[in-house]
């Protein structure tokens, strides 16, 4: 067995007073005041109209909205949760069940043939792409900072969890300047943007979140 | 750990104070910890000096992190959370290093029977066994005889660091050669 002694004396003698981090819930609140006004404002170009909500397919694509922050929230929270040594993974029924209602609100919106006028489907579905990925790009660098923070003993959990609340949180924005009801490839393409963001996410986080020993 | 768990009832108090800066406290709790890590350790690591390696990475990594402990928690399920993350990422770290170093034995094996030069050959041999981190300090300390703060400014680490880094590779390389040894 060998004497860590002289180790620990380094260790405690470089030791300075902490800052504690805040409890996941008061984390949470914070990160989305942050991250929604920034996701605003990076996507601001792309913004070329408000929802209208007397459209029929309002009141699904409110639901849908709420559901969408709420499960932006929880992703985050777990994601928060899983960065710190000892705490219990997140539970992924409830938000899974909601990510399932999510999608189902959608999927029952929506409808399968094209849209009569305009420049074609797709190009609405690659512009709604482009707005949800500008107004992440935000997000991600607020999420990695905070994962920072705190460093992660599971970095990639932590951070595609960390994706999921940063998709559905460009998704809550997307919903405020969108059609209440979609159209198949527009609504595939903001599925593509979902998993780019959280690919995106854990690329970029892998590095900076993991705990390293030294 | 009935034991541990009785002596672990003080260590969230002395664990707040260390996070207010109280360096006497972090003291205290770090040593009265290397007991429990080292027994957490243990249970995934047979290898003795392994387990000692691992003891110091999870004792570095509790001192990273310890702004995250919150004192209000039992303290054990955060030690052990962090002492088996340690313990994973050494064995596959050793594992790597296992399939590098079988790799180099294969190179060394054909540099061999063309005649290179076989010292040359040992060294970097040697030094490849180690981790990347581990290597470059000793190039810097014992290769290019660098002085240990010199190495600590060029590689971006406080002395400390450099000097458990030497430590560690010192025992690798002890290792690695009496393994060598064995072998041949």
């Amino acid at each position: 067995m060998r004497n860590h002694d002289q180790l620990i004396n380094q260790l405690s003698e470089s030791a300075q007073p902490v800052r504690r981090i805040w409890p996941t819930a008061w984390r949470v609140v914070g990160w989305a005041a942050l991250v929604l006004p920034c996701g605003a404002l990076s996507s601001w170009a792309l913004h070329s109209r408000y929802t209208d909500w007397s459209q029929p397919g309002a009141i699904p694509a409110m639901i849908a909205l709420l559901l969408s922050f709420i499960v932006g929230l929880s992703a985050i929270a777990g994601a928060f949760t899983l960065s710190i040594a000892g705490r219990k993974p997140p539970k992924v029924k409830w938000p899974a069940l909601l990510a399932l209602t999510w999608l189902a609100l959608n999927l029952g919106n929506m409808s399968l043939s094209q849209p009569g006028s305009g420049a074609g489907r797709f190009g609405e579905g690659i512009h709604c792409y482009l707005f949800m990925l500008s107004a992440s790009v935000p997000m991600i660098v607020i999420s990695v900072v905070s994962l920072y923070r705190t460093r992660s003993l599971r970095p990639g959990k932590s951070l595609a969890l960390a994706g999921c609340g940063i998709a559905f949180m460009s998704s809550v924005l997307l919903s405020l300047c969108h059609n209440t009801h979609l159209h198949m490839i527009d609504f595939m393409m903001h599925l593509a943007a979902g998993i780019t963001i959280i690919v995106l996410t854990v690329l970029t986080g892998r590095r900076w979140v993991r705990l390293a020993g030294h | 750990m009935p034991v541990t768990d009785a002596r672990a009832q003080h260590w969230p108090a002395l664990m707040a104070r260390a996070q207010a800066g109280d360096k006497e406290a972090y003291n205290q709790l770090l040593k009265a910890m290397v007991p429990a890590i080292r027994a957490f350790v243990r249970k995934k690591i047979a290898d003795e000096v392994l387990v000692e390696d691992v003891i110091q990475e999870t004792l570095l990594a509790i001192h990273r992190v310890r702004h995250t402990y919150d004192p209000r928690r039992p303290v054990l399920p955060w030690v052990a959370a962090i002492a088996s993350a340690r313990a994973v990422d050494a064995l596959r770290q050793r594992g790597r290093r296992q399939e590098v170093q079988d790799e180099d034995a294969l190179n060394v094996q054909l540099a061999d029977s063309k005649d290179s030069d076989a010292s040359q050959h040992d060294l970097t041999d040697c030094l490849d066994s180690l981790p990347v981190r581990q290597r470059q300090i000793v190039e810097s300390v014992h290769l290019r005889e660098q002085s240990l703060a010199q190495a600590a400014a060029e590689n971006n680490l406080s002395l400390s660091a450099v000097k458990s880094l030497l430590h560690r590779a010192m025992l690798n390389l002890r290792k690695y050669g009496s393994g060598k040894h064995e072998k041949s």
